[in-house]
């Protein structure tokens, strides 16, 4: 069932809590967007979620949600679908009981209750689970009903808090699936949060990326990983190819020069750069005296192969398996570095040192 | 639960097992001693069984006094519970949720009375009522000093304090998180605590009762000072064993003892049954 949805806005928010604090944390989900909200631990992920909740007193700044102004209002009467980390099942009630929670708080009769119950846990597909008491639930188990209780009273935003951080891989990556496919089905606005660059590229329209209470970077998934703002950004979302450049401008193209690599971009930079590429868009040709290194580690960590090469600073190289048994490259092979210059990515270094002046 | 221990775990078990084995026949020896002085005595040479004791007892017990004394400790002492965990529930409820100027202070105050020499707190409730505060309470109905109501009083100002700190343990164990997901649900604070809250700290009320009954019931020290021990009007069961140690009736005073242990028994046995952790997620 599509219903309207709703944009949210964060604007300039700050919260100080105990020694940590929210830092103008500003940005805005569009109706409908599955927006993922990404930083290391202790950077204020779960802060800003329960905020928006309402569980948290706002010091400053405006939460905005469809046009009104939440910020100092009851977390009872925002209409946010709040999943958390550990889901928060009330474990004297039963799987329905915890369903029909937010129905309750609504004062619906017991058969609108009883209908709305049925309706959401077949679209979760826990409709067998609904008499089961909730200690004795698997963990994927529990994560379904977590989601549905937030669904039940088709809330206006769903809010989920590292929601299958702690489900092995499998359960993951289903509950996943079925949570993009519900979110598009109801086209409901969702604040995602999370630390995991897979489930991160799995569920997300939009990325933010937050650290020490401040938000880095805003933007559609693919553009904040293909272009982050910030070695920061660049390091969390796993570009580990990040080198500060000597820079050579000649005519419209620049040559960075990373130790014995130079790599060129096809336009004029005048201003010291930090160089940025990803390890899948990094090529190792065999043999080759172009950029040249040494093999110095080789994982295999399932579906691609992990290289490490010595080339003034360590390059790290991840290869598709095909590729990695046409090359079969092992340890101490000399090998050729090729970037394709659209994969490199250069951030300003001043506007690195301002953004930290500016946090110090 | 399968547990595998190596020789040198036995050993460091069986050591430190031998104060747990001092103890309980401790225990136990002091438990049989009680009932072989009340129970029947075997004589072998010749043999013969008198039921002196078990009569005796059973005349003690069943007497008017120690039945008034039995319903007296049972009436008061069920009110100190009530109104202890009216008081505990809300104010553990708060000092386990809030921290507030002064909280640690208010929350060694109100531990005084687990730590206070019981007599100390009947002298205090007695200088109390002697006070101008007290005074003016008494003119206006609220006369406890040596009457019948006065025993709740010295019940519930030692036994509320084990009921506060019961309930601030109980609720310290329960994550807040659940009240939070509640309140984001729709429910107002007050409706959030009835239902992402108090139904967690059901085993807690439990054990906290159960505890401040059998502190309130066994309470000697502040009942006596405050409220005397006069027969048929202010003796509760502490006080009965008391009038028949002070007259030399050491039978007696060991039968209401016996009672005593009776109902402590079964208080721990509730204790063990419903007194273990919330049942949390």
């Amino acid at each position: 069932m599509k219903r309207d949805a709703n944009e949210l806005v964060l604007e300039e928010v700050c919260v100080r809590m105990g020694g940590f604090s929210l830092d103008r944390v500003s940005f805005t989900i569009p109706p409908g967007v599955h927006f993922v909200l990404v930083g290391p631990p202790g950077s204020g992920k779960t802060v800003t979620a329960e905020t928006i909740c309402g569980l948290n007193t706002v010091r400053s700044g405006r939460v905005l949600l469809a046009g009104k102004d939440l910020t100092a209002l009851d977390p009872g009467r925002r209409s946010i679908g709040y999943v958390p980390q550990d889901y928060a099942l009330l474990p004297q009630r039963d799987v329905q009981g915890n369903l029909a929670l937010g129905l309750e708080a609504r004062g619906l009769a017991r058969s609108e209750r009883r209908r709305r119950v049925a309706e959401v846990a077949g679209q979760l597909g826990i409709a067998h689970l609904l008499t089961r008491r909730v200690p004795g639930l698997s963990g994927g188990e529990k994560q379904r009903v977590a989601f549905a209780r937030a669904l039940a009273f088709t809330p206006d935003l769903l809010v989920l808090d590292e929601p299958v951080s702690a489900l092995d891989a499998n359960t993951r990556d289903t509950l996943l699936e079925l949570l993009n496919h519900i979110q598009r089905d109801e086209g409901i606005t969702t604040l995602h949060i999370c630390h995991n660059f897979e489930e991160m590229m799995t569920a997300a329209d939009v990325v933010g990326v937050i650290s020490g209470g401040r938000i880095e970077q805003v933007g559609p998934r693919d553009e904040v990983v293909r272009r982050p703002a910030t070695p920061f950004v660049a390091e969390f979302l796993q570009a580990r190819n990040i080198f500060p450049v000597d820079v050579r401008p000649a005519g419209t193209v620049s040559e960075l020069r990373i130790g014995p690599v130079t790599l060129t971009v096809p336009r004029r930079i005048e201003h010291p750069v930090f160089a940025v590429v990803r390890p899948e868009n990094v090529m190792l040709v065999p043999g080759s005296s172009r950029n040249a290194g040494r093999v110095t580690s080789v994982t295999d960590v399932g579906r691609t192969v992990e290289l490490d090469v010595e080339a003034g600073p360590t390059w790290h190289a991840s290869m598709g398996k095909g590729d990695f048994l046409r090359t079969r490259l092992t340890v101490g092979d000399a090998v050729g570095i090729e970037v394709p210059p659209e994969a490199v990515h250069v951030i300003r270094a001043d506007d690195v040192a301002s953004k930290s002046a500016a946090g110090t | 639960m399968l547990t595998t221990t190596t020789g040198g775990e036995r050993r460091f078990f069986r050591l430190m097992a031998v104060p747990l084995v001092v103890y309980f026949l401790v225990v136990l020896l002091l438990l049989v001693a009680d009932v072989l002085y009340l129970g029947p005595t075997v004589t072998l040479r010749p043999f013969s069984v008198s039921w002196e004791g078990p009569v005796r007892f059973w005349e003690t017990v069943t007497s008017p006094e120690i039945r008034f004394a039995l319903g007296l400790s049972l009436v008061t002492s069920l009110i100190t519970v009530l109104l202890s965990i009216v008081i505990a529930v809300p104010t553990g409820y708060v000092l386990s949720r809030r921290k507030f100027f002064g909280s640690a202070l208010v929350d060694t105050i109100i531990d005084m009375p687990i730590v206070l020499p019981p007599l100390a707190v009947g002298l205090s409730l007695l200088v109390f009522f002697s006070q101008p505060v007290g005074k003016w309470l008494e003119a206006h109905g609220v006369k406890l000093v040596f009457q019948p109501a006065g025993i709740v009083a010295a019940q519930f100002v030692v036994a509320c304090a084990f009921a506060i700190r019961m309930m601030k343990a109980t609720f310290d164990g329960i994550d807040r998180r659940y009240e939070s997901v509640v309140r984001t649900l729709g429910f107002a604070p007050w409706r959030a605590f009835l239902v992402g809250c108090l139904p967690l700290a059901r085993s807690g009320m439990v054990a906290a009762a159960v505890i401040t009954w059998a502190r309130a019931v066994g309470e000697f020290g502040p009942v006596i000072v405050f409220c005397g021990a006069t027969r048929f009007r202010t003796e509760v069961l502490p006080t009965s064993a008391y009038l028949e140690v002070s007259v030399g009736n050491l039978h007696g005073a060991l039968s209401v003892a016996l009672l005593m242990i009776a109902a402590a028994l079964v208080v721990l046995i509730l204790l063990k049954k419903f007194g273990g952790k919330a049942n949390l997620v």
